[in-house]
């Protein structure tokens, strides 16, 4: 049986040492509003972050704020954020105030039996990852402590740079004095 | 079929076939692992390797899942392959083989998924093949799911740290569901039948026997998403059925109900210029699929129509992220709940997000107990219900309440990013009752009697019937009510540095309220005639005290069997002689101020305690003649502390519970964390005290160790890739709830865990 069981873990090694290319599977995704979208529809335009996150996650939460203003701030691009909430349907419509509530701009999709996540090789919440036009992935970062905005940042501009897309720098610090005006987030 | 379908060589030639073949000519392969290891004093021991391997390409996806655990940290040992599955996709045609979970509507007819948290893993290995188009979707199922769960309802193989299931129930499934959509409306149809072999307690010979059981379930569902307004309603009907081949004690023991489960939610956002950015979501549930009195809850066992697990509808409760309020969660019972919670959630002038939670729920049905007049109670008693469905969760102690109350604000202040939080909670986690009747030895009006004389009126020394007529009255329930406060504060220090502040606090009551009453004198024998109950065994009075005194113990007996310690000892034995010396401590039983050997005692009953002796029919069972009357409505607490003289408990009404987390950390490499909780009292119940580690004996130089968890965690990001968590120290165990479904957690006491997750 335990024999068995390492042949089949050393075969799929291998297979993977054989063909494996960091790509992104093409997944299909209910949406928050009940309709499904694959992922290589939002590839569409350009690149994308795909961001794992739950309500009850406070490091999600903490690190959501900057994905929004990536994606305000990157949408000529093309550039996209795409949320995949793992809440269970036990909570589903909180989720949907909570997004609406945070004016949160970027688009949300449901994973509530966490079958995307697994199939995505999530393991941590937050999981943050970085893919580009053709669905490779260039960036993958799991957890958030306050700081790691920026390496997601600069993980974006490296893949811009990488494709030639033109874009304009992010101040990070700037953009929140800017939304403080707007009365959109607090951060002063 | 299946067993050939799902046996492993046919899957790794499946694999190799496809490997070599076009469609895996665009491969995409990788895969994580997760390595869990801990140890601890109170052996508290697990070890356990995940590995998920993927493959996939435009059409084909598959995931093998590897377990090698011995033990795992909760379910069952696996050394193998866990999990599998194979999905085939062509554009709007989906096909899957193997471990499935889905999820139809918001759960009342379906929802798979595997909890590790909780041990509850109800997908079902089979087939499923879908349709998918922009405007409606077809989901076929078909398969068989294992179910393995704790109960200690079920008399075999019960654990006793509740880690190993110990119950197995056999789904054999299939269903369909139909969803459309239509610009912003969306309305769904299922229908999901189950044959299940349902392990049960044989009720004559209490052996382990099972049974073959039928659930059906229809459902409807429609959903609204609008600019302003969101809404959705399910509903679903259930209807279980034994197999007509059942012995006929299982029809007789339990009867199956039919009933309906009601889900619903609005979310309103508003956008006027004032209130711009507030949202109200408002949910409602009605869980109505059994009845279930409240000593049977959570009886899956006896009640086997309550066993279908792969129902797992919304809980309409708060996950919250603080520790003490999660503790507080309660067990949602998914076949008979109702309950309600509205929230309010908005910016405040600029300086952060408000929110207001409320939510309340309990039982579908007040329950009580009945028995019919003028018959022994104790052999006659069931509880009864009003069959009535109910719109609005009940206050009364019976219908088991919950309400909770929350409040909180958070938002940034500079760096700073602030939560504080406020809750009040309430519940009712139990309830008891049970009467008990005896015959008062006189003639009363009504009872039947031979008439000798043939004067038709009952003349002493007449044979008559002795109905009865007393009644013992026992009720008691469980309370909780607490309130908490929890906090956080991140400050961010800039180049990656950030410090992170956690405090909880929770002033919690819990106990258990008695209400005991007689409704007439108990009856005795009066054996000499003198119109009082007299004691009966004999006893020679050596101190002629006119007392029976049990031998009382000098503090020299008590340090002899571990009650006082070796470092308590100068407090007892003040002349320090090592022996019991008049004028040193000793347990005064009588108060008489002696010291009083044990006197002689002719114990009749064998029960080692002096017994009154004349005839009592002692219906409250006090062991004591007792009057009529409420003569029990006491509160006990659930809460004591130790006096460190006596060694003795002191009941304590309110547990003041501490939970200071302090954490450093460097983005995106490290981060760590100190976790300090304490409580001011002890608590009755499967909690065992703490273990002292190394960790606390340094601590307890600066902060008093006694009743503290202490832990200390490290993160530490190898790579992107890669991540390590490291924890040494106490935690406390405790019951812990995930969506709705709780489990009782041991204390980790004095130990390290170690967790590795790689991506690759």
């Amino acid at each position: 049986m335990i024999k068995n069981t390492i042949r089949i873990i050393y075969l799929l090694m291998f297979l993977s040492l054989g063909y494996s290319q960091e790509k992104i599977p093409n997944l299909r995704l209910k949406m928050l509003n009940g309709k499904y979208a694959k992922v290589n529809d939002f590839l569409k335009d350009g690149p994308m972050i795909i961001d794992f996150w739950a309500t009850w996650c406070e490091p999600c939460k903490k690190q959501m704020k900057y994905l929004n203003i990536f994606n305000n701030h990157f949408k000529e691009t093309g550039f996209k954020v795409l949320a995949v909430n793992t809440d269970t349907p036990k909570s589903m419509s909180k989720v949907k105030s909570y997004v609406r509530t945070k004016k949160f701009e970027f688009d949300v999709a449901v994973d509530p039996n966490s079958q995307v996540k697994k199939k995505m090789k999530v393991l941590q919440m937050p999981t943050t990852i970085l893919v580009d036009k053709t669905g490779e992935i260039v960036f993958r970062h799991q957890g958030y402590l306050p700081g790691d905005e920026h390496d997601i940042l600069q993980a974006i501009y490296g893949l811009m740079d990488k494709n030639n897309i033109s874009y304009e720098k992010l101040d990070l610090n700037k953009n929140n004095k800017k939304q403080i005006k707007s009365g959109a987030e607090v951060d002063f | 079929m299946l067993k050939l379908i799902f046996n492993k060589q046919i899957i790794v030639s499946f694999i190799l076939i496809l490997s070599n073949s076009d469609l895996f000519s665009q491969i995409t392969a990788g895969g994580n692992s997760i390595l869990k290891f801990g140890e601890s004093k109170n052996e508290f021991h697990y070890s356990e390797v995940l590995l998920n391997m993927n493959l996939s390409n435009d059409y084909l996806e598959t995931w093998f899942q590897f377990e090698y655990s011995k033990p795992p940290e909760i379910g069952m040992s696996i050394n193998g392959l866990r999990k599998f599955r194979i999905d085939y996709s062509d554009g709007p045609f989906e096909l899957s083989v193997g471990d499935i979970y889905k999820i139809w509507g918001r759960g009342l007819i379906l929802n798979q998924f595997d909890d590790q948290d909780v041990n509850l893993d109800n997908g079902y290995r089979g087939l499923s093949f879908s349709i998918i188009k922009d405007n409606y979707t077809i989901d076929l199922i078909s398969g068989i799911s294992n179910i393995h769960r704790i109960s200690q309802d079920y008399w075999q193989n019960i654990d006793q740290e509740s880690r190993k299931p110990n119950h197995l129930s056999k789904h054999s499934m299939f269903g369909s569901d139909l969803e459309f959509f239509q610009g912003p409306f969306s309305l769904g149809l299922s229908f999901l039948q189950s044959r299940e072999n349902h392990p049960i307690n044989n009720p004559i010979t209490m052996m382990a026997d099972s049974i073959n059981v039928i659930h059906r379930i229809n459902g409807l569902r429609a959903g609204y998403e609008g600019g302003r307004l969101a809404s959705y309603l399910e509903l679903s009907g259930k209807n279980t059925l034994l197999s007509q081949s059942e012995s006929q004690i299982y029809k007789e023991n339990f009867n199956p109900y039919n009933g309906f489960s009601l889900f619903g939610n609005i979310n309103y956002y508003f956008q006027s210029q004032l209130l711009d950015g507030w949202s109200l979501t408002m949910e409602y549930k009605n869980y109505n699929t059994t009845k279930l009195n409240t000593s049977d809850k959570d009886n899956f066992v006896k009640n086997y129509d309550m066993n279908l697990i792969f129902t797992q509808p919304p809980t309409v409760l708060r996950e919250h992220s603080s520790v003490f309020l999660a503790r507080l969660i309660p067990q949602v019972n998914f076949s008979d709940e109702v309950g309600y919670q509205f929230s309010l959630v908005g910016p405040i002038m600029g300086i952060g997000y408000f929110t207001l939670n409320y939510q309340a729920a309990s039982r579908t049905n007040l329950w009580g107990k009945t028995y019919p007049d003028t018959v022994n109670a104790i052999l006659s008693t069931k509880w009864e219900s009003d069959s009535a469905v109910t719109v609005l969760p009940f206050s009364e102690k019976s219908g088991l309440p919950y309400n909770e109350l929350y409040l909180e604000m958070e938002g940034y202040i500079k760096n700073i990013r602030y939560q504080f939080g406020f809750g009040i909670t309430n519940k009712i986690p139990e309830y008891h009752s049970s009467y008990n009747s005896g015959k008062n030895g006189v003639w009363d009006n009504g009872e039947a009697f031979d008439d000798l004389n043939g004067n038709n009126i009952y003349d002493i020394g007449e044979n008559f019937t002795d109905l009865y007529s007393i009644v013992n009255e026992k009720i008691d329930n469980k309370t909780v009510t607490a309130i908490t406060i929890p906090s956080l504060l991140n400050y961010n220090l800039g180049n990656g540095w950030s410090i992170d502040l956690k405090y909880e606090f929770q002033k919690i009551k819990s106990g258990t309220k008695y209400y005991n009453s007689l409704s007439s004198d108990e009856v005795f024998y009066d054996s000499n005639g003198n119109g009082v109950w007299d004691i009966a065994e004999l006893f020679e009075d050596s101190n002629g005290d006119g007392i029976w005194n049990q031998a009382e113990e000098t503090w020299y007996d008590l340090w002899q069997s571990g009650l006082i310690p070796d470092e308590q000892l100068y407090y007892y034995d003040t002349d320090g002689d090592g022996l019991f010396s008049e004028g040193e401590y000793f347990t005064d039983a009588d108060g008489n101020g002696m010291w009083n050997p044990s006197e002689n005692l002719i114990d009749e009953d064998g029960d080692e305690i002096w017994d009154d002796s004349e005839y009592l029919e002692d219906l409250n069972n006090d062991g004591v003649w007792t009057k009529s009357g409420v003569y029990e409505d006491r509160y006990q607490s659930n809460f004591y502390s130790n006096d460190s003289k006596s060694g003795l408990s002191i009941p304590e009404d309110f547990q003041n519970n501490h939970l200071i987390s302090l954490g450093i950390g460097k983005s995106p490499y490290w981060s760590l964390s100190l976790t300090v909780e304490s409580s001011s009292t002890y608590e009755y119940g499967p909690l065992k005290n703490s273990v002292v580690n190394p960790l606390e004996s340094f601590l307890g130089n600066i902060i008093d160790l006694n009743n503290k968890w202490i832990a200390l965690e490290f993160m530490v990001n190898i790579n992107s890739n890669t991540r390590l968590d490291l924890m040494y120290g106490t935690q406390r165990g405790g019951i812990i709830c995930s969506n709705g479904i709780c489990r009782y957690v041991e204390p980790f006491d004095d130990g390290f865990k170690l967790a590795l997750s790689t991506v690759f």
